[in-house]
């Protein structure tokens, strides 16, 4: 039984030996569609960010970016 | 727990179809539900201390202040992930002053495990109407999610307002608990029952949803739902079990069969 491919725990943010059944190739191909998923994800959270950003004036963008850690 | 419901509702997260996701044959439905929470899980966590931050800096505003921003600056995604890190009692405050639109909105954003004590707080007309939005748009997903986490009372209120009864079998595909739409099937009159069974049988993969919500029902609603089928069409009981024979649930339903 292949062992759980590092791209898997990285996207999942933990370990799930559940996963192991899984063939490496299948492993991969998972991997690969849960890193699509979080691309997709995060660029849509950072375009309802940038568009909540772009309601404070332009000087206190920078600021209220640091505050918030984006 | 239904193997093909988990995988359907994996498929949404990911943005795939089921089928696309054929690779995973080898994992059931409790490791195909672990994944998908996991991941849903990943995706909060990497964002979670800027949603806390901004809904912190948000608890002390008055509510009218607080929706305004909602629905004005931060919009659905950054709402439904602030949700999480806000008190309930502010949360609930805020949905109210919500319209139905953009509590939509925010719904289709959200994890609904994460949201189980806002279904418990939420007034029942608000989920009404929000439900109501969902059916229009088509969002079966979203209530199928929310269905197995909404409090049993309330889910027989918000039924009134799906009218379609395919609809009633389309949010039922993404819902593990049929048994508790098995619950509410029965509540439903003999008139509406038999258009639920009408609108299974015109199509497959809903025969096979009606199928499983039967399996869950006590013998003397199974006899029920027989005499109904036998009703729409006596053909229709025949063409059941030969699918549910295929695919392992027949047994569950000897009284239907049986009748």
């Amino acid at each position: 039984m292949p062992k759980l491919d590092a791209a898997l725990i990285d996207a999942l943010g933990e370990p799930m030996p559940e996963l192991e059944q899984l063939s490496a190739a299948n492993q991969k191909k998972l991997a690969a569609d849960l890193a699509a998923a979080h691309q997709a994800h995060d660029a849509f959270l950072k375009q309802s960010m940038d568009n909540a950003l772009e309601h404070i004036p332009r000087l206190l963008r920078g600021t209220v970016k640091k505050i918030l850690g984006l | 727990m239904d193997r093909n419901t988990e995988l359907r509702r994996l498929a949404q997260a990911l943005h795939k179809s089921a089928d696309d996701l054929a690779y995973l044959d080898k994992l059931d439905a409790v490791a195909l539900q672990k994944l998908r929470t996991n991941f849903q899980n990943s995706l909060l966590n990497k964002f979670g201390p800027v949603f806390e931050r901004i809904a912190g800096a948000g608890k002390l505003a008055p509510d009218s202040i607080s929706a305004t921003l909602c629905t004005k600056v931060f919009g659905p995604a950054i709402t439904a992930n602030m949700s999480y890190f806000t008190p309930m009692s502010k949360a609930v405050s805020l949905c109210k002053l919500f319209d139905a639109d953009f509590m939509a909105e925010v719904a289709r954003e959200q994890i609904p495990e994460r949201a189980v004590d806002m279904l418990a707080e939420l007034p029942v007309e608000q989920l009404k109407k929000v439900t109501a939005k969902l059916v229009e748009h088509g969002d079966f997903h979203v209530l199928g999610g929310f269905t197995d986490y909404i409090p049993e009372k309330k889910a027989i209120e918000i039924m009134e307002v799906i009218k379609d009864p395919a609809a009633n079998l389309h949010i039922s595909f993404y819902a593990q608990r049929k048994d508790r739409i098995a619950k509410l099937a029965n509540m439903l009159n003999d008139q509406k029952l038999l258009e639920l069974i009408a609108a299974a049988f015109a199509d497959e993969n809903l025969m096979v949803e009606v199928g499983l919500i039967t399996a869950e029902m006590d013998d003397k609603a199974q006899v029920r739902m027989a005499k109904l089928t036998d009703k729409v069409n006596k053909t229709y009981r025949g063409i059941a079990k030969a699918k549910a024979e295929g695919l392992g649930y027949a047994d569950r339903m000897k009284a239907y069969f049986a009748a």
